[in-house]
């Protein structure tokens, strides 16, 4: 039996009232005012004693990129975590499109594409047959698709290889692939510009512009200031 | 906004397309694993018949003299059945029980896949796993001769039933649906943290029985459990476990990608510890997983050493690593209210069957004992680590014993009336456990080059067997001396 499953569908840059986004305390450069999809009020996160995020807000609105940066252990991953549904706040809420962010609603699967620090490979599943897999499970019965991505990715060469023959940066293409092979509302990517070459991290930048274009939303953490200036639109400092 | 719907394949589409093309890149054929079972199979029914006659033969619980003490026994196997229930409990929230590998929650459950339907198999697993632990108990019970005078086949379906509905109620615990975080596993629990309440409540229900259990009969007084036919308790059981299931079943649908993926790390090292036979693999993650949850500590610096200890360099540094141990301890409140609830063990074993009780005094000791070796443990694995101690090795090994000798100590002397006597071999068996508890400690990471040798069951390394049984071989001599001496 099949399910459907309704996917907000990526919409271009519009207008909204609402007010300063990507607000901490640390201070942060504030966002284009465009249609809220993701809303963070108030998160935090310890582990034990010890408090890793306090009192996180910030929004990511339709068409727009926001960079999360700071130091190793400032808490960029358990805050992409959070917001993706891979890890529940001890405080605060995560709303997409209004909805609180529960990582066993279907839809929310379907809306969020991310690309953290838990990308693991199926070892007997070739490149295309993981991407295969991933585009059959949203739903997107295009295989031309998966095609043009590999091709994007430079990945067509290693299509039929297992990941145990990948070297780190093919793998973080492929993980990086899985982003874009389906359906998506919101990209969430945790360093997406490591272990890739000078022109993937070119690639990286055109690809999500590209995507912000089309009307995702894109939350990344990064320690690349480059990638951070050519797409991001706010900034979000943790640990300063 | 626009929104469009997708078709999204059902679970068993999904997981039917991922078994074909998995299997299409494999290249075990069905003699292999039609062997594989073959194999399985045969050994099952060797060891397992000669398990049944040596339990028959050796470990029959002797025949109770009145139904005082007939009523004793059962209520201290139904504190067993508590304590292995919590254990139980604990290990299998420990992994989850349903968890996700990496790969599995990326590629296929973190799709909009109906979550329920891809976990649905999984619980059957879970739940058939519980009911065959249940069973096999039940059956161990029954076997030893403490079924009460119930049938065997009673005695073996309310234990399955009661593992049964233990594995379905832990899934319920994974499911934690709805809870804000501070209800979930305790504020800052980290993802798929192990929740103990429930199972820890059970071992020390179940504790708290033996010991009152023991108080009333040393009293004078003979408790007894109420006479309840064995098929009513395993009606009992069963409808309990049914509604678990069922609850199980109705919930698999809130379990978050958090939820799922706590235990993966676990099992994950569960299995290559197994596979290359490393135990190390697995307390590595458990330490490192009880210190996450910590998170945070209160620094203090160490006592000053008294004149006579400071003048001396190497009293002064085994001064500061002792206090270092005994701060280790006090962080680790667990292993001190294990070493003290071992200490029941040795008095419930005598009123159960007296025949066995110096030898399970010998290996509760070195349970006791063995937890309290953790900086032992970390001492003697880590070279780099004694290297940036400095001292000699004898000198940092020899400290971090200080604490689990004096806790064995003030154990064995608290364990003595149970033999009802204080012989002379009392503190060579103390020491033969320190020992047991050292080697144990003390053991490298496994080493694969020895010499392999033929034997009727295959290819074995000699060398291999040594090194995974170092610390159990003293063990097993010292429990066997004490059996004699008995």
């Amino acid at each position: 039996m099949h399910g459907n499953v309704p996917i907000p569908a990526a919409t271009g840059p519009a207008e909204s009232d609402a007010g300063p986004r990507g607000h901490h305390p640390n201070g942060s450069r504030p966002p284009a005012t465009l249609a809220g999809v993701l809303r963070i009020r108030g998160l935090g996160r310890r582990f034990g004693d010890h408090r890793v995020l306090s009192g996180i807000d910030l929004d990511v609105g339709a068409g727009t990129a926001t960079a999360v940066v700071g130091p190793n252990g400032s808490g960029k991953t358990t805050l992409l975590r959070c917001a993706a549904g891979i890890d529940r706040p001890d405080e605060g809420e995560v709303r997409l499109d209004g909805r609180p962010v529960d990582e066993t609603d279907p839809r929310v699967r379907a809306s969020i594409a991310g690309v953290l620090d838990d990308v693991d490979f199926f070892p007997d599943l070739s490149v295309v047959e993981h991407l295969e897999l991933l585009a059959f499970a949203h739903g997107q019965a295009d295989r031309v698709v998966v095609d043009e991505v590999l091709a994007a990715l430079g990945l067509v060469s290693a299509r039929d290889q297992l990941p145990a023959t990948l070297s780190s940066g093919q793998r973080r293409r492929l993980a990086l692939a899985s982003c874009f092979v389906r359906p998506r509302r919101l990209l969430v990517l945790d360093e997406p510009e490591q272990r890739l070459d000078t022109a993937g991290r070119a690639w990286l930048a055109a690809r999500l512009l590209a995507e912000k274009s089309a009307g995702c939303a894109v939350l990344l953490a990064s320690h690349d200031p480059q990638l951070v200036a050519a797409v991001s639109d706010a900034e979000l400092v943790l640990g300063s | 906004m626009t929104a469009a719907a997708v078709s999204v394949p059902a679970a068993r589409t999904l997981r039917r397309r991922l078994r074909r093309v998995r299997s299409a890149h494999r290249d075990t054929s069905l003699g292999g694993i039609l062997t594989d079972v073959y194999m399985g199979v045969m050994a099952v029914a060797i060891y397992g018949t000669a398990a049944v006659t040596v339990i028959r033969r050796h470990l029959r619980l002797p025949p109770t003299a009145s139904a005082a003490d007939s009523g004793v026994r059962a209520a201290l196997l139904f504190a067993a059945a508590l304590v292995t229930a919590g254990l139980g409990w604990q290990t299998a929230r420990s992994l989850g029980p349903l968890y996700l590998t990496g790969a599995g929650r990326y590629w296929a459950a973190g799709t909009p896949v109906d979550r329920a339907g891809w976990l649905r198999p999984a619980l059957g697993w879970v739940v058939l796993a519980g009911a065959g632990g249940g069973a096999l108990l039940g059956f161990l019970v029954g076997l030893v001769g403490a079924d009460a005078g119930g049938p065997i086949a009673g005695t073996v379906t309310t234990a399955a039933a009661a593992g049964a509905g233990l594995a379905a109620a832990t899934v319920i615990a994974q499911s934690r649906i709805g809870l804000p975080a501070q209800a979930r596993g305790g504020a800052g629990s980290d993802a798929g943290a192990i929740r103990v309440g429930v199972g820890t409540a059970l071992v020390g229900v179940g504790f708290a029985v033996a010991l009152a259990v023991i108080a009333l009969d040393a009293g004078g007084v003979h408790p007894s459990l109420p006479a309840v036919p064995v098929w009513w308790c395993a009606g009992a059981a069963l409808l309990l476990a049914a509604a678990a299931a069922m609850t199980a079943l109705r919930r698999l649908g809130r379990l978050d990608a958090a939820a799922l993926t706590g235990g993966a790390q676990l099992a994950d090292a569960a299995t290559l510890a197994a596979v290359f036979l490393q135990p190390a693999m697995l307390s590595d993650i458990i330490e490192l997983r009880r210190w996450r949850r910590v998170g945070r500590v209160r620094s203090r610096p160490f006592g000053r050493p008294p004149a006579l200890v400071a003048a001396h360099d190497r009293y002064r540094r085994m001064w500061t690593l002792v206090h270092a141990d005994l701060r280790r301890q006090w962080r680790r409140p667990t292993s001190a209210v294990a070493w003290a609830a071992l200490l029941v063990v040795p008095y419930a074993t005598v009123l159960l069957a007296p025949a066995a009780a110096a030898p399970v005094r010998v290996v509760a000791g070195y349970l006791a004992t063995q937890r309290l070796c953790a900086g032992l443990r970390t001492v003697c694995r880590s070279a780099a680590l004694r290297r940036t101690l400095g001292g000699s090795d004898r000198l940092l090994r020899g400290s971090h014993l200080v604490v689990p000798g004096i806790a064995l100590a003030v154990w064995w002397a608290a364990t003595a009336p149970v033999l009802g006597r204080f012989g002379q071999a009392e503190p060579v068996l103390a020491l033969g456990v320190l020992f047991a508890c050292y080697r144990s400690a003390s053991r490298q990471p496994t080493s694969y080059d020895g010499v392999a040798v033929d034997t009727p069951f295959g290819l074995m390394q000699p060398a291999l067997l040594t090194q995974l049984v170092r610390g159990f071989d003293v063990l097993a001599v010292v429990a066997l001396v004490a059996f004699v001496l008995r």
